[in-house]
């Protein structure tokens, strides 16, 4: 009796991946006749067709995360951007704020004074701390003296 | 997916998050950095007012010590750096001559 060697191609792999077992299959296959060959292909359709919606699966999450790398390269690059201009914004505030410092000491360490003066019976001195408590200035030295520049001596609105 | 494929989206996944990461602190980092500037900024905006306040009292006291001749005050100001000068009041204009007929 000749067996028939006959291979039946497979038209759905596509992929290289059939073990010895999967060729063994095929050529069992291969020996039935036409009409019954259909019905055990369902099978391996579906099998390759899973297989294929399994590799298929890469390259979406392939994209995906190519889109997030790039969106949130791009915010971080911004963000790096916007820290670098406030960065330069905050130097460039530097000489300006010292500036304003020293004036604040100055006023604080000129009224500290001369509340003092007015306190030891200066009359001009207490002439211009009464005419200051009058548009709502009130000196305090004390303060002055706990807390040399930040502090306020003046309070009120001038 | 084979085992390299797998590889590859892990890693892109694993840098997408490590970017998520450093967005999240640069955002947080940027929203002090723009706190202090404000906060700077309303103080030295408030500093001018109080530069006004500061030339009015110098103003004041350079001129009740000039006026009443207060050497207090005129050293309290000179311990600050600040000093004024009284000019000489003006000399009375000179009477025109007579003219000679």
């Amino acid at each position: 009796m000749q067996m028939s060697k006959s291979v039946v191609p497979l038209a759905a792999s596509g992929h290289g991946g059939e073990g010895p077992g999967e060729q063994a299959e095929a050529r069992h296959f291969g020996a039935v006749p036409p009409p019954a060959r259909a019905q055990p292909e369902g099978p391996r359709q579906a099998q390759a067709q899973a297989q294929r919606a399994r590799r298929g699966a890469f390259v979406p999450l392939l994209l995906m995360a190519l889109a997030l790398l790039l969106a949130f390269g791009f915010q971080a690059a911004q963000l790096l951007r916007e820290r670098q201009a406030l960065q330069d914004a905050h130097a460039g505030q530097q000489q300006t704020v010292d500036n304003a410092g020293k004036l604040r000491a100055s006023l604080d360490a000129l009224a500290a004074d001369t509340q003092r003066l007015a306190d030891a019976g200066n009359a001009n001195a207490a002439l211009l701390v009464n005419e200051l408590r009058k548009r709502g200035i009130t000196i305090n030295p004390a303060a002055q003296a706990a807390a040399p520049a930040p502090a306020p001596v003046a309070s009120g609105t001038p | 997916m084979s085992r390299v494929q797998h590889a590859i989206v892990t890693a892109l996944a694993a840098l997408a998050l490590v970017l998520v990461a450093a967005d999240l602190t640069l955002a947080s980092l940027n929203r002090g950095l723009q706190a202090d500037i404000a906060l700077r900024q309303q103080y030295v905006q408030q500093s001018v007012q109080l530069e006004g306040l500061y030339r009015e009292i110098v103003r004041a006291l350079a001129e009740l010590g000039a006026r009443h001749n207060d050497e207090a005050v005129r050293a309290l100001l000179q311990r600050h750096g600040i000093t004024y000068t009284v000019n000489a009041p003006a000399a009375p204009a000179p009477a025109p001559a007579p003219r000679k007929p």
